[in-house]
């Protein structure tokens, strides 16, 4: 039985080429995003990449230089943060230190000046739903991290705004935890039909909880996406490098045939993969070729038709997976991850010399960026 | 270890004798002020509430009393509000030469109170404000102002701004944001800012000396006339009861600090 | 960046600083800046004003603080006992400040208490405490009396010896203070090192404790100093007219003087000193260490 608040449409947001500057820095340097009513949006990339000024514009806290912020499409843009009928939860919680927990879940509807009764209702309700019953009286002082962060979350969704914001909200959390609360929060988020728009730097905790991810870098979306497409077919090498684990090598482009192409690299092989459709640049020019670990094969017999060979030079054994890394040449070195049960025959050991490949539609070739 | 130890047995002697030698003028004051004798001696003889009798009962010494309380209450309110706003802006604002504005604050407490005094005499005896109430307020409020504005921003600095944040998301206004969240949790230190300045504007001599007319004077004024012309322990009971009042506020003002240092941690 | 705006930025962390906006943050300024400007900007620039235009612009004032062989005594005992006073507190202070730095739990929190009470005492109750100690009859007097050590009283009140022990007692809390806040930061296994490797106990404090509290020696002296120079309450009623120091003679200039132009110069000349040594040391005084000395 479901218990609790019933859910309520949560609000399509849209940002709009938005622009913000510090002085000389620019943090967001024209990002758009289209958020459905009712999606876990994920705002992922590096620390300075511009994602938490995004969720702060969004917020109100932040004023944009430039750009559009509509909320179930009605400009909000001039709107101070008070008045957007949102949700926030901050990474480090921001708990009211001397309000007790039910002060604080209670505070977005006393300043709605809701009825004494109500607010009591509620309250009590939304205690249960996050599983703090009986906590009701204490302070935030006197919880724990995990049961802080459920105050947090109950706070910001008791009056029922259609937007949630969530700043790295488990970034405190010990890894076991953390993994539990993303459970419950994407649970709770369901429940709720609320729309949540949700910052972290951790590329797993993106992929787990999201229906899409939106990749930030240098104050610019680089891709949008669900995360399997995310994860099998980035965008760019940023994306490529920064969700997942990835094989990269800079060289040069040496042959295009339809869409697959080769990269030569140093020591002169030429690595085949398939092309983005960003490649433009002719023959020649720098690119980056990216090969995921779990894509690459091993066999122990090279033979002739394996185009590249080496020698294992690491091992690392972690249960359902073996990594091994191959070094081909002077400073090129391959690294394959195999399922530990596909593996036949001899154990592989260090200074075994094995053959690597890889179908060339399962490799990516980018052009290469400043940064890359 | 042992060698250090006597050396510095040695020096907790010293230490001890220096803080005894802190500490006794102003509590020998308390005896003589229960003397029998009508002239100044230590030690007393006898015991007698005399001197305070005729404290409570002499018209000059009550009125000027009065006067030190009434701008002394006056300038605890306007110095905690005009420190607290400063406290804010100087905490949580963005500004430009901040370095600049801090060393214009503390410089009441560093610049000689003569100057300050003497200065302040040249405009108000033009104005012809000599003795006035207004005078004494504005004047012991700028000396005041910088104490109040190093203790609520202490308190501030130890209050999570996100909390401020937090509170407007859920849909508070500024103000109310402020008022429900912040102050609050600065609460002691701001109050601890009144009793400071309070016990600053009460206790003021210098620029009380310069502003006091010939009817309107402050208790401490009034003090320091006794003293020169050194007439009877009644100033001893007057000393004795404004220690007291001393003690008590800085009793407040410490056990508020112990209660602010638990409040507003981030948790 | 000054050691000023480095004690300020520790002061106030980054994430406090930039949450409101600067339109709001001068808003808020706006009735101390308007107090500040009022009563205390606008007064001393007049003052100065009417030292040096009397009502045309003339040094004479000036000349005459300088010229007059009793005003340059006066300027002369101001400084010489200030400087005593301060070499004073510093003795006496510091066994005190390290007795506090090396005091745990209650006890630390009393001796702590014991210095902030005298700070807390009017100047006038602590300075009237010493006329009655320094009196002919006073306590001193009969002790030593009773002791026979003396045959009559000694003339101890109104000399320049009164006025030097009582501005170090009055003074000495702005000694304490500075030196405890450093020697607090001194950790107790860096004496222990020391004294492992063979130091004795004076040497442990000639090389490590008192070199590494040497900020806090300046910054006490130089406190003290500024205060001495300036002061008027004490040496008022202690050392009485025999023994006058510059706030006295200002306050007579302008007590008794018909015109007020030579006791604004003079006061302004010791607003300026202050100003010059503030200037001079303002590494020595910050905010923060005076925030930390008061709470």
């Amino acid at each position: 039985m479901t218990k609790g608040i019933p859910p309520r449409t949560g609000a399509r947001v849209r940002v709009e080429r938005l622009i913000k500057r510090f002085g000389s820095l620019t943090a967001v340097a024209g990002a758009s995003l289209d958020v459905a009513s009712g999606e876990f949006l994920a705002l992922l990339g590096p620390s300075g990449c511009g994602k938490t000024t995004m969720l702060m514009s969004i917020a109100g806290f932040e004023h944009p230089d430039a750009g559009d912020i509509l909320l179930d499409e009605r400009s909000v843009v001039a709107l101070p943060a008070s008045r957007r009928n949102i949700g926030m939860v901050f990474q480090r919680y921001a708990l009211f230190p001397h309000m007790t927990v039910a002060g604080n879940i209670a505070f977005p509807l006393v300043m709605r000046r809701l009825p004494k009764a109500e607010i009591r209702a509620r309250v009590t309700e939304v205690i249960d739903v996050v599983r703090l019953s009986g906590l009701g009286e204490r302070l935030p002082s006197q919880l724990s991290g995990g049961q802080q962060q459920r105050v947090a979350f109950a706070r910001s969704v008791v009056h029922r705004p259609p937007l949630l914001l969530m700043d790295e909200p488990l970034a405190a959390l010990d890894k076991k935890l953390r993994e539990e609360m993303q459970v419950e929060l994407k649970g709770l988020q369901r429940l709720l039909g609320i729309t949540v728009v949700f910052v972290t730097h951790d590329q797993q905790e993106a992929l787990a909880m999201a229906d899409r991810v939106a990749v930030m870098n240098a104050g610019r979306i680089e891709q949008v996406g669900s995360p399997r497409e995310l994860y099998e077919e980035p965008a760019s090498a940023f994306v490529a490098n920064f969700v997942g684990e990835s094989n990269r090598f800079q060289g040069r482009l040496v042959e295009t045939a339809g869409s697959i192409g080769a990269v030569a690299v140093e020591g002169g092989r030429a690595l085949r993969g398939r092309a983005a459709e960003t490649i433009t640049e002719p023959v020649n020019s720098p690119a980056i070729f990216m090969v995921r670990p779990e894509m690459v094969s091993v066999s122990t017999q090279p033979d002739s038709e394996a185009p590249l060979a080496g020698v294992i030079t690491n091992l690392t054994y972690a249960g359902s997976t073996l990594s091994c890394s191959v070094a081909i040449s002077d400073g090129l070195s391959i690294v394959a991850r195999v399922a530990t049960e596909r593996l036949g025959g001899p154990a592989l050991k260090l200074g075994d010399r094995v053959g690597v490949a890889w179908r060339p539609e399962d490799a990516r070739i980018y052009p290469s960026e400043a940064s890359g | 270890m042992t060698r250090s130890t006597t050396g510095s047995l040695r020096w907790m002697a010293v230490g001890y004798a220096v803080l005894a030698f802190l500490l006794l003028p102003t509590v020998l004051v308390v005896p003589m002020s229960f003397g029998r004798n009508p002239y100044l001696e230590f030690p007393p003889t006898g015991f007698t509430l005399q001197w305070y009798e005729a404290y409570f009962t002499d018209p000059s010494w009550m009125s000027a009393t009065l006067f030190s309380a009434r701008i002394a209450l006056l300038v605890a309110l306007l110095a905690t509000v005009i420190g607290t706003l400063a406290s804010l802006a100087l905490v949580r604002g963005r500004l430009r030469g901040r370095a600049g504005l801090q060393l214009l604050i503390i410089s009441p407490v560093i610049i000689p109170t003569v100057a300050i005094a003497i200065a302040v005499f040249l405009v108000f005896a033009r104005l012809q404000m000599i003795g006035s109430l207004l005078a004494f307020v504005l004047a012991h409020t700028v000396l005041a102002v910088p104490y109040v504005v190093l203790t609520v921003s202490a308190a501030l600095t130890r209050v999570d701004a996100d909390l401020d944040l937090a509170a407007m998301g859920l849909g508070a206004s500024r103000v109310e944001a402020f008022i429900r969240v912040t102050l609050p949790l600065i609460l002691p230190g701001v109050v601890s800012g009144a009793v400071f300045a309070f016990i600053i504007s009460f206790d003021e001599a210098v620029v009380s000396f310069f502003l006091s007319g010939v009817h309107d004077k402050t208790l401490p004024r009034l003090m320091f006339e006794n003293i020169e012309l050194r007439l009877t322990p009644t100033i001893a009971a007057v000393s004795t009861l404004l220690t007291a009042v001393s003690l008590i506020a800085l009793s407040l003002v410490l056990l508020l600090s112990r209660l602010g240092r638990g409040r507003g941690q981030r948790c | 960046m000054s050691a000023v705006e480095a004690s300020l930025s520790a002061a106030y962390p980054a994430a406090n600083e930039g949450r409101l906006g600067a339109a709001t943050s001068w808003l808020l300024l706006t009735p101390l800046l308007a107090l500040f400007a009022l009563i205390f900007v606008t007064p001393v620039l007049g003052m100065l004003q009417q030292g040096a235009f009397d009502p045309d612009f003339t040094t004479r004032h000036f000349e005459q603080a300088v010229s007059r062989p009793l005003y340059v005594r006066i300027i002369l005992r101001t400084l010489r006992i200030s400087a005593i006073v301060a070499a004073g507190t510093l003795l006496l202070g510091y066994p005190v400040a390290y007795l506090m730095a090396r005091a745990k739990g209650w006890q630390a929190a009393l001796l702590g208490a014991c210095v902030l009470i005298p700070l807390w005492t009017s100047v006038l109750v602590r300075s009237y405490a010493w006329t009655v100690l320094l009196a002919r009859n006073g306590l001193i007097n009969n002790g030593l009396t009773s002791l026979g050590l003396i045959d009559a009283p000694l003339r101890l009140l109104y000399t320049e010896g009164a006025v030097i022990v009582a501005m170090i007692h009055v003074l000495l809390p702005f000694m304490v203070l500075p030196l405890y806040a450093v020697l607090r930061t001194i950790p107790a296994d860096l004496m222990q090192a020391a004294l492992g490797l063979g130091a004795s106990g004076f040497q442990v404090f000639r090389r490590i404790t008192l070199p590494l509290s040497i900020p806090g020696i300046v910054s006490g002296l130089v406190m003290v100093f500024i205060l001495a120079i300036g002061f008027y309450v004490t040496p008022a009623l202690v050392g009485g007219a025999q023994n006058m120091m510059v706030a006295q003679l200002i306050a007579t200039e302008i007590a008794e003087a018909p015109t007020w132009g030579f006791g604004a110069a003079l006061s302004t000349v010791l607003l300026l000193t202050t100003l010059g040594l503030m200037a001079i040391f303002h590494r020595a005084i910050s905010f923060e260490r005076l925030a930390g000395d008061r709470s």
